[in-house]
């Protein structure tokens, strides 16, 4: 941080920081820095279609699903799960960029988890993807900590006020899973079968995975 | 005093900004990127990570370092795109006139 950046002291302080001389519109802001960045070969578009396609195709919570579907039929897998979550996930090959270092919370009778990111968006991206909008609106963040149960509410998940609720803190370090209770009436139900029923929101603890009838 | 970003906590904060279906139910299948735009300053963002000249602590504090009016007023991709064309310049890789040369 150069010391232009904290010049605040006046309204006009925008005009001492580049981005103030960008183009209002966001979509021809990121044309220009991306066409700047191309001319002078700093990045390559096949970059930037690759790191689009692998987070549209490959890497979302389709594959936090099946680690939960294993710990489910899988006692064992469970249990290394819950010691070590970023072994057992790199087990299924997911690791990586913003999943370095992961913790599982299961989900009992008793102990409801949900997870947030107060100060900007950490999220378990080998597991889970991208986050959804709502995980980092203003919103989500400021009140979850606060009022968890209201915040479950408006996503229709009405926990009974028995159920204790556990809110954890992602930070860059440091990012969450839920392992959410396997759905009663999915006993002969197949790991794959399991998978489909594990939804981005019952692993971010904001639902629970239901099978549709 | 804690900072704008820091916001765990805080009071005056209305609804969560949810999609619900004709059930009521809260829709859980966003799309990875809602509008192409934000997928490119996402994918610019990481690639131009990849020169190696900071590291994810360092875009982040450039994230919470946008003047306080910009953070409130920016959705998520623009305030990613604000800190990493203000990170290029702080760190050389491109000057502010090149930057000038795109307002329109």
């Amino acid at each position: 941080m150069n010391s232009k950046e904290h010049n605040h002291s006046h309204d006009d302080h925008d005009h001492d920081h580049a981005h103030s001389h960008l183009p209002s519109d966001p979509e021809l802001r990121v044309k220009a820095i991306e066409t700047l960045l191309l001319s002078k070969g700093l990045i390559d578009s096949a970059t930037l279609d690759e790191l689009i396609d692998t987070y549209e195709n490959n890497i979302g919570p389709q594959n936090g699903a099946k680690v939960v579907a294993k710990a489910w039929v899988d006692n064992d897998y469970k249990k290394r799960l819950l010691e070590d979550a970023t072994s057992a996930i790199r087990e299924l090959s997911y690791q990586g960029r913003q999943g370095e270092n992961m913790v599982v919370v299961e989900n009992t009778p008793e102990i409801h988890n949900v997870v947030v990111c107060t100060l900007c968006s950490c999220y378990p991206w080998p597991v889970l993807g991208i986050p959804p909008t709502w995980y980092k609106s203003d919103e989500y963040r400021s009140r979850t900590v606060r009022e968890p149960r209201k915040v479950l509410s408006e996503f229709g998940l009405n926990l009974d006020p028995n159920v204790q609720i556990k809110v954890w803190d992602s930070t860059a370090e440091l990012r969450y899973l839920v392992l959410p209770m396997r759905p009663i009436g999915s006993e002969d139900m197949s790991e794959d079968e399991l998978a489909k029923l594990v939804t981005r929101n019952s692993m971010i603890g904001t639902g629970i995975p239901e099978i549709v009838k | 005093m804690s900072r704008l970003h820091d916001m765990g906590g805080r009071f005056g904060n209305g609804p969560i900004p949810l999609h619900k279906n004709e059930n009521n139910k809260v829709e859980d299948n966003e799309p990875t990127f809602k509008y192409d735009w934000h997928a490119k300053a996402w994918a610019v963002t990481l690639a131009a990570g990849a020169l190696g000249q900071w590291n994810l602590d360092i875009s982040r504090h450039y994230r919470e370092c946008l003047p306080p009016k910009d953070y409130m007023n920016y959705s998520y991709y623009e305030k990613w795109l604000a800190a990493l064309t203000n990170l290029l310049v702080d760190k050389k890789l491109v000057s502010l006139d090149e930057i000038k040369k795109f307002v329109t």
